[in-house]
């Protein structure tokens, strides 16, 4: 399991943007698979395993967020404003892919990170989302055209057509 | 041939089979704007590996760290508890073992398996009874006489529990530099294991006294649990020549 976490944590940077909240989910993820081990079946891989719980955890965190609403604004405003400088200076640390990643829809995001990020292969990553390959493929297809719009201006290809 | 997107696609992500992975070379040897995409998405993988690579070779905070040695992998209020209308059970807390986790750099999976399955314990009616060597050294094993330097397994304390169980703390090695300790209590069948915690790594042929080196958790579980005092010598060598079945 140890060995995982450096994976581990870098999944959870490409999803939630930030390496505080990265640690935080991976701290979460850690707890909770420690705690559900009985349910882990040997001989299956532990890192798609821990990767779906931090998946997981990190949709319900979304979920929690956005069912406390405005909320959760006002605690980011205060948040921003006793600390500005060190938020400020986290944003500036940003990459383009860090910025392009956080535009992309969530779903788009884990796929990414899954398969572009982590290198697992389509079924893996698919088998972590709980998604059909096709699924995984299509989610993967439109973050790399936006991703790859933001981060190297590229032009959309049109496949067929000669230049 | 037209090559779509997602045959791009899942040629960079070295999804495509050889035989397909092939024809899309060979078009993208004659048509340019596609190789010009092939490039791009190329890129993009570089980018996005690169701007990732470097969390991945940090050291790992000693917080998440802490927490893999440290969580309690277990809480299971369900496993029967006998007496329980007497007095249930104040926890049923399983650490980690160390060893197992430490070693799973090395061979991952297995290291489960191996703390799970047959080696040492093994999982039953959802809870964990001691097996093989452990169970044995259980049985018949007496802390004031430890068995031979050969037998992975110490004998910490023997105690009787609140609900009239014999229970014994132990270490045992399990082998890779690493070691556990924990505390079983004798029921009908089996010694179900009440607590399990990591030892630090150490030299597994220079074991302390078990219960010098307790591990909190452990420690706290026993204290949990015990019904008076530690049996002395002679209570535990007739304990033992009765199979420790509950007064």
């Amino acid at each position: 399991m140890l060995a995982i976490l450096p994976r581990l944590r870098r999944f959870a940077l490409a999803l939630t943007g930030a390496r505080a909240d990265a640690d935080d989910l991976v701290q979460d993820t850690v707890e909770r698979a420690l705690r559900s081990l009985h349910q882990f079946t040997p001989g299956t891989r532990m890192d798609s395993w821990m990767f779906r719980i931090a998946k997981n955890l990190w949709i319900d965190s979304l979920r929690a967020r956005k069912a406390r609403g405005p909320m959760v604004e006002l605690d980011e405003a205060i948040a921003i404003s006793v600390d500005g400088e060190r938020t400020a200076e986290a944003k500036m640390m940003l990459t383009d892919v860090e910025r392009g990643l956080a535009v992309l829809p969530e779903d788009q995001r884990a796929a990414i990170a899954l398969v572009l990020i982590d290198g697992l292969s389509y079924r893996e990553a698919a088998s972590i989302l709980d998604v059909p390959i096709g699924t995984l493929t299509s989610r993967l297809a439109r973050g790399r055209e936006t991703l790859a719009a933001l981060v190297l201006g590229a032009n959309a290809y049109a496949p067929g057509r000669p230049s | 041939m037209m090559v779509s997107k997602e045959m791009v696609m899942a040629f960079v992500d070295g999804e495509l089979s050889s035989a397909d992975a092939l024809r899309v070379e060979r078009e993208i040897a004659t048509n340019p704007a596609l190789a010009r995409y092939v490039d791009e998405q190329r890129a993009l993988k570089r980018h996005l590996e690169t701007a990732f690579s470097p969390i991945v070779t940090a050291p790992v905070p000693h917080r998440l760290e802490a927490t893999v040695m440290d969580t309690p992998i277990i809480s299971n209020e369900t496993a029967q508890a006998p007496h329980a209308s007497v007095r249930p059970l104040p926890f049923w807390r399983i650490g980690f073992p160390i060893g197992a986790l430490a070693a799973g750099i090395a061979i991952g999976v297995l290291a489960m398996n191996s703390m799970i399955g047959a080696n040492l314990i093994a999982n039953r009616n959802g809870g964990f009874v001691a097996a093989g060597g452990l169970a044995q050294a259980l049985s018949t094993q007496l802390a004031s006489e430890q068995a031979s330097p050969a037998s992975p397994t110490r004998i910490g304390v023997s105690f009787v529990n609140k609900g009239g169980e014999f229970c014994r703390s132990f270490t045992s090695d399990t082998g890779r530099n690493a070691a556990v300790a924990g505390i079983a209590c004798r029921t009908a069948q089996d010694w179900r294991i009440e607590a399990l915690a990591a030892m630090p790594a150490q030299d597994s042929r220079n074991f302390q006294p078990a219960a010098a080196t307790m591990p909190d958790s452990v420690r706290t579980a026993l204290n949990g649990i015990i019904a008076g005092a530690a049996l002395d010598a002679q209570a535990e060598r007739e304990a033992r020549d009765r199979d420790w079945r509950a007064r």
